[in-house]
């Protein structure tokens, strides 16, 4: 009797483990369900109102950083400037890179503007209120954190990575922000930008 | 150094010649910093060293900033902190030491002019074996990065001008 239940048990675990193989991949990856990105609210220097819906049709590059961030912050942009250029012009035109601060008290719109336009006129600066820019870390899962220095400032401790999004708004990718320019290329080339 | 007719102290007087020639002193290479975006404060200046006897970067100055410290990029799990380096850089003996984007770095505060390409930055380095070094750091242009023009070639060598003020040979230390 005992035999059976065992048995029994058994047959239904791997019944059960045969299932999840099968079927939990798609319900981890249902379409339209990005578990990384998501709708946000932010404006650029201009004065406009940037959604995630602005960039729908393009190839996303999203990055947060802030203008006091004296190495990581020009390395990457400088980066994703070069990545630009490594696509060629037709290519770059798919790719949108964003950069999102997490310092919103210091760095407003039009900060974050004048700041990645040095880089590159083809990299769009956001920012906004201290809400709007949680929002946009909490879709995307960024950590930010204030650190205090020496000076009586701060640096920002911060996810440092550089989020793909499909055309369609869904997360593709990351890709860390030591990437090589022309890696970034053809990895975006490979998927269709 | 007088009397060194014998072998045996002939060899020690040249012995204690030799501090002379190995006075402690660090090779500055390739000092750079890129320009400063608009509304940009701070700038990171990187550099590379190597001291052949040993030596350890315990300090930084810079008349064009309010301050200047060593800083470290460290990345942990995706995300990236800056923090001090309270025991300075080691520079084991003979081993090359780069400050580069993504490490090592000398972090300027508050600039009192934005960094503008084909400038110098002044920086004062200070070691705990070689003393005080000044160097002058080329500002390049937005788009530089030196993991991926640098490496090991040296463009056109210009790591500007640089006094070695602690040669010290006058002081010999001869219980060494």
């Amino acid at each position: 009797m005992r035999r059976s239940v065992v048995l029994a048990v058994l047959t239904i675990a791997i019944l059960l483990g045969g299932l999840a193989v099968v079927f939990g991949p798609d319900l981890l990856s249902r379409q339209g369900t990005a578990r990384i990105g998501g709708p946000f609210t932010l404006s650029d220097g201009g004065g406009h109102v940037v959604t995630d819906q602005t960039f729908r049709g393009r190839w996303m590059l999203v990055y947060f950083g802030y203008t006091h961030c004296p190495d990581v912050c020009p390395t990457t942009l400088t980066t994703l400037t070069q990545a630009l250029d490594a696509l060629g012009q037709e290519h770059a035109a798919h790719v949108a890179p964003v950069f999102i601060t997490v310092d919103p008290e210091r760095d407003t719109p039009e900060v974050v503007r004048d700041y990645v336009h040095a880089f590159d006129p083809r990299i769009t600066g956001l920012s906004g209120t201290a809400a709007q820019v949680a929002d946009a870390e909490r879709a995307y899962r960024v950590y930010a954190a204030r650190h205090p220095t020496k000076d009586g400032g701060y640096e920002m401790d911060h996810s440092s990575v550089i989020y793909v999004m499909g055309p369609d708004g869904d997360f593709v990718t990351v890709l860390g922000d030591d990437s090589k320019p022309q890696d970034i290329a053809t990895k975006l080339r490979g998927l269709g930008a | 150094m007088t009397h060194c007719s014998r072998l045996l102290p002939a060899l020690l007087c040249m012995g204690f010649s030799l501090p002379a020639m190995a006075a402690p002193q660090v090779q500055v290479e390739r000092p750079w910093a890129r320009a400063t975006a608009p509304h940009q404060t701070d700038a990171a200046v990187y550099l590379t060293l190597r001291s052949p006897g040993g030596d350890r970067l315990i300090g930084v100055g810079s008349p064009m900033a309010d301050h200047a410290s060593l800083h470290e990029t460290v990345k942990e799990n995706g995300v990236s902190r800056m923090r001090d380096v309270p025991g300075g850089i080691p520079l084991p003996a003979g081993q090359t030491v780069t400050l580069r984007p993504g490490g090592f770095h000398i972090m300027l505060i508050g600039l009192h002019h934005p960094l503008v390409a084909g400038q110098t930055v002044t920086l004062d380095l200070s070691f705990e074996k070689a003393g005080t070094v000044e160097v002058l750091a080329g500002v390049e242009k937005l788009g530089a990065n030196a993991t991926m023009q640098r490496d090991t070639a040296m463009l056109g060598r210009h790591d500007a001008g640089r006094r070695d003020e602690m040669m010290d040979h006058g002081t010999m230390d001869q219980t060494r």
